[in-house]
């Protein structure tokens, strides 16, 4: 395995119990002791993986993480831990996939640019994540829901748009 | 909570390549070992445009094939103007491998977004099939061509056997002056003459209709047949024959008669790529045989023979035709694993009572039967065979 390998694991689970702690934090600082259940179920499903081939278990838990912080937020916990947490989380989850991407292939000279440049996105992601998140969350804005539900349906037309454009040509 | 999936798309999308400016270069290389031969391919990928950050290369996956090192799909990033090498290597018994393009899919660094596009990268190899070199086979066919060969062809001319005395004629050589005869008729002068030589026509058969193909494990009788075609092929070019070949089964491959090394890369190159598919009747051979081979050609078929086959040797042998079998045992190639006392042992025995009986009738018709145990090499049998004359190997 070589640097670069290890680096990356070390990254995936340095940002899973980073993202575990926030979530775990945000539900225990509002006194759900239930959360904890987390860590046993999180356990099972890592030792089930094995004979359950079919199950992508990385996106089990991402998927996982994400209705727990909806939930959360939802329910008016601290909205920082968890939407940081959810961040980490889909770091954790990116990192896994790519692992699992380049399991089979010939380690190649040049597989290490690819994994660099693979850390320097995700990083960006994490980076530019935080950074909306935190001035999301200082600078109140209050729309009416409708003006909030046309600007959120807005938001997610332009991006649907934008991939199919660059699908497209790709095609 | 949308904030991280959108940021992660957004990056995504922003950092995706607009287009693949990619060069491929192909080199494949060939060595040939004891049972199968190993080939290497390279693919030297030039990028002559922006850095493609994840990208992933398909090579084509070739059936009959075992993956040595490396692997068909490969993921990689290639710097701007710069180059990235894949290599991988395969073994093979025997087949023609031709690449045309090597499949590029670039994306982002996340794979949201993806380009995919066909680089040629053209390139092939053909894989002989192997095959034994076989000693000389003391044939003595009917009819041979006029060139001169190794053949005994029963009429006079230059030779190393004796064939006759005949009177001399002004310009025969007086090193052969048959004294004897001549001591006898004092008046009269004798020439030795001998049996002239010269070479065969040749067609060889190879049966590739489905019943050839039978497995046992990792080997196949059909392999065995391609192998024997091949050695035959390489003996009667060698000696100087002409040889032709059709490959009978789903893929009819006539290839007409011809001589030397050409020929023999010729019918390399239609036995590489022989496989036993379809059932096609062996009725079907003798509105082949006329346009391919001469009346004067003798038939070398590479068959295990069928139940039904009987019919067309006999008239194949009504028209005039001589006909030179090289059966691959199938009874004795699938009685490998048996026991004897078992039920299989049982259902073998009666087989070969009925291949056995097969063979004589084959026998009586005028066909030369060589029943080649496959176990065995094929050297061995025919030498056993024409030297030997061994009963049970040779149906004289």
């Amino acid at each position: 395995m070589s640097d670069l390998d290890l680096k990356q694991r070390w990254f995936a689970n340095l940002c899973l119990t980073i993202s575990t702690a926030f979530l775990v934090a945000g539900y225990l600082s509002a006194g759900w002791w239930q959360i904890l259940l987390v860590f046993p179920a999180v356990l099972l499903l890592w030792m089930l993986s094995k004979y359950l081939p079919g199950i992508c278990v990385p996106s089990v838990l991402f998927s996982s993480y994400l209705l727990l912080a909806s939930l959360g937020i939802w329910m008016g916990l601290v909205r920082y831990l968890l939407i940081y947490g959810s961040i980490l989380a889909l770091a954790a989850w990116e990192l896994q996939l790519f692992q699992r991407g380049l399991a089979g292939s010939f380690q190649h000279s040049n597989i290490g640019y690819l994994e660099k440049h693979h850390l320097k996105s995700l990083s960006a992601v994490i980076l530019l994540g935080f950074l909306i998140t935190t001035v999301g969350l200082n600078f109140q804005l209050k729309l009416p829901f409708g003006v909030a539900v046309m600007l959120v349906l807005f938001v997610g037309f332009v991006l649907e748009r934008v991939y199919f454009y660059f699908n497209q040509k790709s095609l | 909570m949308i904030i991280p999936l959108l940021v992660y798309l957004g990056v995504g999308i922003f950092s995706a390549p607009s287009e693949i400016q990619l060069c491929a270069v192909r080199q494949v290389d060939k060595q040939v070992e004891e049972n199968c031969t190993s080939v290497s391919v390279r693919v030297i990928l030039k990028n002559e445009g922006e850095p493609l950050s994840n990208v992933l290369l398909s090579e084509q996956h070739f059936p009959r094939t075992e993956l040595c090192t490396g692997t068909y799909e490969q993921r990689l990033a290639i710097p701007g103007k710069g180059e990235a090498t894949i290599r991988y290597s395969f073994q093979a018994n025997r087949g023609l491998f031709s690449w045309e393009c090597i499949h590029v899919v670039a994306s982002d660094p996340f794979g949201l977004v993806k380009i995919r596009k066909d680089i040629p990268a053209p390139g092939e190899v053909l894989i002989e099939p192997q095959f034994e070199r076989l000693n000389h086979i003391p044939l003595r066919p009917d009819n041979t061509l006029h060139s001169a060969g190794l053949v005994p062809a029963r009429h006079g001319g230059s030779g190393l056997n004796f064939w006759g005395v005949r009177e001399y004629h002004i310009g025969d050589s007086l090193r052969w002056l048959n004294w004897k005869t001549i001591a006898r008729h004092p008046n009269q002068m004798f020439t030795t003459e001998f049996e002239h030589e010269e070479i065969m026509d040749i067609g060889l058969i190879l049966d590739a209709r489905l019943q050839a193909e039978i497995h046992y494990g990792e080997k196949s009788l059909f392999g065995y047949s391609v192998s024997a075609a091949m050695s035959l092929a390489e003996l009667f070019l060698r000696e100087g024959n002409r040889v032709g070949l059709l490959v009978f089964g789903q893929n009819m491959t006539p290839l007409q008669p011809g001589y030397g090394k050409r020929q023999l890369h010729r019918i390399s190159g239609a036995l590489a790529n022989a496989s036993a598919k379809s059932n096609f009747s062996l009725i079907y051979l003798e509105y082949v045989q006329k346009r391919l081979f001469s009346n004067r050609a003798l038939i070398v078929v590479i068959s295990p023979l069928g139940l039904h086959d009987l019919q067309t040797y006999k008239q194949l042998r009504a028209y005039g035709y001589q006909i030179l079998l090289v059966s691959p045992d199938p009874v004795s190639f699938l009685a490998q694993g048996s026991h004897p006392g078992d039920k299989l042992g049982l259902a073998l025995r009666a087989a070969r009572l009925e291949r056995y009986a097969l063979l004589k009738q084959l026998l009586k018709i005028g066909v030369r039967v060589i029943d080649w145990q496959v176990g065995r090499s094929l050297n061995e049998t025919l030498d056993s065979v024409f030297l030997k004359r061994v009963h049970g190997d040779f149906y004289v």
